[in-house]
């Protein structure tokens, strides 16, 4: 049950604009709602006005365009798990949609919405910082696109302005060679929130970036890991990361969990690569 | 209040209704369509009880706002058979005792719907992953994904048959 | 006898409702004028009640009546009366109901409800049982000495905060202990759980203008609603009319009265309107009774050869804010609770403790699935002790024909066999074959573990039911009895065995699903996996009532002894000369001559069923006959441990049950597979969790995780042993609530006996296997 609020569908990208920037902070967007929606059940927010913003067709943006793949804000995390072109190029993203929520969730929810909602535990959150991945921004002065990395700015907090909104995500086509994995821990094996979740892209020429969530304000990029698998990776990790004591998992099986995931990822993209 | 009127089919018939915009699909089933089979166990998503189809995708109908289905098709357990008659889902479900309190059932025949729809001869780990969002607290799952298994099965005899 | 449908797996006879989503249930209902009830919880777990003002929410449009605890002078309680319809004075758990409120719309009731202004003055509390017991521990009930209970049967201890305790002594523990060669000493623990039924609790009420009340509601026992409600309203039962339609899993936690009387309160408020209240999710786990945590400490003696000498046990209940129906389960604990072993001396003191959580209630188990953690535990532990192979060792202690139980109730070769089932999962999940066990590889470790079990109903001794079989003109029949099936599939089995002991088919014996107590026949409640029992018996002395007055009138009609005289397809014959023959339809609604002269009346069949020879139980050493009968029951469990997470994944589950006779195959099975898979949520993730004010922090299904469709085992064998029980229906026993049983200590002795971790708590996750692998590794 919730409060009452206006709702709105536009069709085209500036009338969501002009709508964010008529009633500011009490004006939300909806997407999967299942975010929002819970979050106002909860009383969590009470938005007087509600954009539903699947009716625009550019958002529903999912087609690899010179090396770079554009996933658009109306794009459900479904919507992933049946692209060819995304199985071909971004296995990471079809390993990280199988281990979220459940069907009926992830036929709703929005990889978008996972970004903008902005949780620590948030498992595209994780898949596409480890793929560098940047988010385009609309607002009534004009678009700007930002790394994931800067997008982040606490728990969930982004760095979106009142009277902005993020358009679509993009990542690049990593090289060829390139490998790339997801792993998450969580309390039951059916949909659950990560306790620790870990995401990772290893380049032909040895880079690694690897992301950690749920252990920290924001999901974190480890960074001069290399691809080395001695203990200075976890040292890394223990410096790089802040986990918490909270309903899902204390803060040393967290900081314990962050390790043995840095570790059981290293060994399999560099497994995979010997593998050819 | 904000309301407005919405067009859609329901389990295969249209409708035009007034809705107001908070309610969710959950609610304008149960209540305004008397579409009763539809369960509500949780209210956020987690338990799968309010499965329905949404232009033949499974959601949870308590996280569906009832202005979102505008111009959608909508199936619910009632649209699933008509009269005294079942489909094969139901009578396999039957068959299997994959039922005791049966709160979780039109829920989770919804899935199951939805699994077959999209994928007509699943393995027994796509069936356990496509049900693992309707909870069940009675039956231990095991009949359940035994009946969707043999629905399956008969389906693909059917099929090649005729 | 032939028994056709005995033991067949029929499908269930409701499966078409459920199936097609028209299986009504309260929720579902809508009457003429109906309003919509809300609750305003209390955001403390202790605090005094300063003021409430509802003078907003009583201004708003659509409020038909606020109401708050000091209009209601009554208390409620199936045990132990000590629980009010809304907090007055104070509160004593975080979700307790403070104030209600019904409107013209669940929106406008959750507004109004949000405007109730409430002021609170913290209260010191208390959380934990152990704390509880102190004597300078907060008291969460001053006025104990004051409440209503049942005298001779349970023992508060006024000014403190005992609720109920209970005693057990058999034989001389000191002298056990002295003749020991070993003495083994443990203490255990397990948090509150919830219930999980995916239908929350709802009830719609309808306080008439005439002053009847009528009441439908998700509930166990309609009967136990109508009269407890009726005591606490000081009302005739014959004003009172409960309705259970469909009920949406229950678990024991709808046994008793919830939310009924708060709900005919409301409509008697609010203008005589029907009422209906809903708990959401989360009022289902803060504000809806849990299962009551425990702590056990278990001292054992054993000799070299592997003979318990003694065992003294303490148990600690925490039974939440209130213990209504709790204090039952700590008194069950008392009699039944050092397993189903043949001791000799054993010392039990069960304590049922008020602290300020939620409060606890009966769950699938009753007090069982808590105890045997510890008992089971323990035994493996003992084992380990004197270096002896834990199924040996239990073997040698078991219960068998000639041993005497720890009320002094003696074993026949009738009563069932926990060694045939203990060997039977031993053997299925290959016990003695487990060194040979291979590695999962990658830090994976397989291990494998066993442990038994017994329960007995847990009721009062004169707890009875009764049935009713009324013919139609066409020579069906319709089946009456107050039990409720909400899953287990006893109406199936009850009609199965009317069919059965009428000879007719089963699609002709009609089950009136309501059940209504202005038009059933009585009955106790719907627990305690008793209903197959004894609800068979009465179902099957109703039939049998029927028969004979079929039989009264064709002997009449055919002029022959009633002796000579068979029945079989709906027919009474003459058994040398079958072809001289009555259709049961020329009978039913009374046998007419062909001259027109008429002879008998309808055929309507009464059986009942009372809890014989049972005994309240002395006072000082717990001694007397307090079970009806005994289910036995073990499982073994192979499960493969991620060293480096914790996480477990059961590759196989073995359960075995006596269950004296299996009724109907297909059910039996579904409440073994389903009670087992409940069992692993209570053994590896369930658990309640507070925040250091005792506010508890998962409430929602966000973070109260059940198994999942997921989270199976890869395999699971159901094992059904019969030793017929002689006063059961067709030899049956109950084996709805034993499933559960003894899960959590099967797995927690598989992690000892590969890994040699000892965990004491529950529930074993990945988290807590993980920590305790890790101390182990830094003190090794
Ligand atoms: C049962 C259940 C299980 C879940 N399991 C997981 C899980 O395993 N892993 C996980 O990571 N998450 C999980 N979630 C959380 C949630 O499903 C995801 O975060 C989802 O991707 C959110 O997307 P959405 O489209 O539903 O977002 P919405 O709820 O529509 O929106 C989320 C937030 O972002 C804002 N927003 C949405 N789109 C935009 C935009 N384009 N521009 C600006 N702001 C925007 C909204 O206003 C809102 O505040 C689960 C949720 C549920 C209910
Ligand atoms: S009621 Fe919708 S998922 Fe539980
Ligand atoms: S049958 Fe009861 S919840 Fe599934």
């Amino acid at each position: 049950m919730f409060p009452p609020f206006r709702y709105f569908k536009p069709k085209r990208i500036e009338e969501v604009t002009a709508f964010l920037a008529e009633h500011g902070e009490s004006a939300r967007i909806l997407a999967g709602g299942t975010d929002l929606l819970v979050g106002m059940r909860r009383g969590e927010f009470t938005p007087d006005v509600l954009i539903d913003i699947k009716g625009i067709p550019e958002l529903q943006n999912l087609s690899a365009d010179n090396g770079t793949l554009p996933i658009g804000a109306a794009v459900s995390v479904n919507d992933l798990l049946d692209s060819a072109e995304v199985a071909a190029l971004f296995p990471i993203l079809i390993q990280t949609a199988l281990r979220m929520a459940s069907h009926q969730i992830r036929n709703r929810a929005t990889v978008v919405g996972n970004l903008c909602n902005a949780s620590p535990a948030a498992d595209m959150g994780a898949a596409l910082l480890a793929l560098g991945a940047r988010v385009t921004i609309a607002s009534p002065r004009s678009r700007r696109v930002l790394p994931l990395g800067e997008f982040f700015t606490g728990v969930k907090k982004s760095a979106l302005g009142r009277d902005e909104w993020v358009i679509s995500v993009e990542a690049d086509t990593p090289p060829p060679g390139s490998r790339m994995g997801f792993l998450k821990q969580a309390r039951v094996r059916g949909p659950d929130l990560s306790t620790v979740n870990c995401a990772a892209v290893l380049l032909p020429d040895g880079a690694l970036t690897l992301v950690l969530g749920a252990v920290a304000e924001t999901p974190v990029v480890v960074t001069g890991c290399g691809s080395d698998k001695g203990n200075g990776i976890a040292d890394r990790v223990r410096e790089a990361i802040a986990p918490i004591d909270d309903v899902r998992g204390s803060a040393e099986y967290r900081m314990d969990l962050a390790c043995l995931m840095t570790r059981r990822m290293v060994e399999k993209l560099t497994a995979d690569s010997r593998r050819g | 209040m904000d309301s407005h009127t919405i067009e859609f089919e329901i389990n295969g018939k249209r409708a035009s209704l007034e809705v107001v915009s908070h309610r969710t699909l959950l609610q304008v089933l149960r209540e305004d369509l008397h579409l009763s089979g539809t369960k509500e166990g949780c209210g956020e998503g987690e338990c799968g009880a309010c499965t329905v189809l949404v232009d033949g995708r499974s959601v949870t109908a308590c996280l569906t706002l009832a202005v979102e289905v505008d111009g959608c098709s909508v199936r619910t357990i009632e649209g699933e058979s008509e009269g005294p008659d079942l489909s094969p889902l139901q009578e396999a479900f039957v068959k299997n005792h994959a039922l005791q309190c049966g709160f979780c059932t039109p829920g989770m025949i919804m899935s199951a719907r939805a699994l077959l729809e999209r994928n007509p001869s699943p393995t027994e780990d796509q069936i356990k992953e496509a049900i693992a969002g309707n909870l069940c607290r009675c039956t231990g799952y095991r009949p359940i994904i035994q009946a969707i298994r043999e629905a399956a099965a008969r389906r693909k005899d059917q099929s090649a048959k005729g | 006898m032939s028994e056709g449908l005995i033991g067949k797996g029929v499908p269930r006879i409701e499966s078409f409702e459920k199936v097609t989503g028209t299986a009504r249930f309260v929720g579902d209902m809508d009457l003429p004028g109906m309003l919509h009830g809300r609750m305003l919880l209390s955001p403390h777990a202790h605090a005094r009640i300063v003021r409430i003002d509802t003078s907003k929410a009583e201004s708003l449009d659509g409020v038909a009546a606020v109401l708050v605890g000091e209009e209601l002078p009554y208390r409620l309680g199936l045990y132990m009366v000590d629980k009010p319809v809304l907090a007055s004075g104070k509160v004593r758990h975080h979700g307790e109901v403070v104030a209600a409120v019904a409107a013209v719309s669940e929106e406008i009731a959750a507004r109004a409800a949000d405007l109730i202004e409430v002021t609170y003055e913290p209260l010191a509390a208390v959380f934990d049982p152990v704390e509880a017991v102190k004597p300078d521990a907060p008291l969460v009930h001053e006025d104990l000495h004051t409440y209503h209970t049942i005298k001779g049967v349970f023992f508060p201890r006024p000014h403190t905060n005992i609720a109920n305790h209970a005693r057990l002594r058999k034989g001389d523990v000191e002298e056990g202990f002295a003749a020991a060669d070993a003495i083994v000493e443990n203490e255990f623990s397990l948090p509150q759980v919830a219930h999980v039924p995916l239908e929350t609790h709802r009830t719609v009420a309808h306080w008439k203008r005439n002053g009847a009340i009528e009441i439908w509601s998700s509930a166990q026992s309609p009967f136990a609603v109508r009269n407890l409600l009726s005591v606490a309203l000081g009302m005739s039962h014959s004003r009172i009319r409960v309705v259970v339609p469909h009920v949406g899993g229950a678990f024991g936690g709808k046994a008793g009265i919830h939310l009924e009387p708060l709900v005919s309160l409301l409509s008697r408020k609010a203008g005589h309107r029907p009422v209906k209240l809903a708990a959401t999710r989360e009022e289902e786990f803060s504000t809806l009774p849990c299962r009551q945590g425990l702590v056990a400490r278990i001292k054992t003696g054993v000799t070299k050869e592997g003979k318990i000498t003694a065992q003294k046990i303490e148990y600690l209940w925490d039974a939440g804010a209130y213990a209504d129906y709790g204090v039952n389960i700590g008194r069950a604990a008392g009699y039944s609770g050092a397993g189903p072993y043949d001791i000799d001396n054993v010392w039990i003191d069960s304590l049922t403790i008020y602290t300020n959580r939620p409060f606890g209630t009966a769950y699938r188990g009753f007090g069982h699935v808590e105890f045997f953690w510890a008992i089971e535990r323990q035994m493996d532990m003992v084992a380990r002790e004197i270096g002896m192979d834990s199924c040996d060792f239990r073997m040698r202690n078991l219960l068998r024909p000639g041993s005497v139980t720890i009320t002094g109730e003696e074993i026949t070769e009738n009563t069932g066999s926990v060694e045939k089932c203990l060997e039977a999962v031993a053997a299925e999940v290959g016990w003695k074959e487990r060194s040979s066990l291979g590695s999962g590889g990658n830090g994976k470790v397989r291990a494998r573990g066993i442990a038994v079990l017994h329960k007995a109903p847990a009721m009062p001794s004169n707890t009875a039911i009764s049935a009713i079989l009324k013919f139609n003109e066409d020579a069906t029949v319709d089946l009456m009895i107050s039990g409720v099936d909400y899953g287990q599939g006893t109406a199936t089995a009850f009609c199965q065995m009317t069919a059965e002991h009428l000879r007719i088919p089963m699609e002709n014996v009609h089950f009136i699903w309501n059940k209504d107590t202005d038009r059933m026949p009585y009955d106790w409640q719907t627990v305690a996996s008793r209903l197959t029992f004894m609800g068979g018996n009465a179902v099957i002395r109703a039939a049998e009532d029927c028969v004979s007055q079929l039989k009264d009138m064709a002997s009449r009609a055919l002029d022959v002894p009633v002796g000579d005289l068979e029945i079989q397809d709906g027919k009474v014959f003459v058994a040398r000369e079958p072809a001289r023959s009555i259709d049961y339809r020329a009978l039913v609604m009374g046998y007419m001559f062909p001259s027109g002269n008429s002879i008998g009346g309808p055929v309507i069949g009464r059986g009942t069923c009372i809890a014989e020879g049972l005994t309240v139980l002395d006072p000082e050493t717990g001694q007397g006959l307090p079970a009806a009968n005994w289910t036995f029951g073990a499982h073994g469990v192979e499960i493969e441990i991620d060293t480096a997470t914790g996480e477990i994944q059961v590759l196989k589950l073995a359960s075995a049950f006596d269950v004296g006779r299996v009724i109907n195959e297909a059910l039996c099975r579904g409440q073994v597979v389903g009670g087992c898979l409940q069992g692993l949520g209570t053994a590896l993730l369930e658990t309640f969790i507070y925040n250091d004010e005792g506010c508890l922090i998962n409430n929602s299904f966000t973070d109260y995780k059940i198994p999942t469709a997921r989270d199976i085992p890869i395999e699971t064998k159901e094992i059904f042993i019969e030793t017929p029980q002689l006063n059961g229906p067709h030899g049956a026993r109950g084996v709805a609530e034993h499933p559960m049983i003894s899960i959590p200590s099967a797995v927690g002795n598989a992690i000892a006996d590969a890994l040699g971790v000892e965990i004491m708590e529950l529930p074993l996750s990945p988290e807590r296997v993980y920590l305790a692998l890790k101390r182990k590794g830094n003190r090794d």
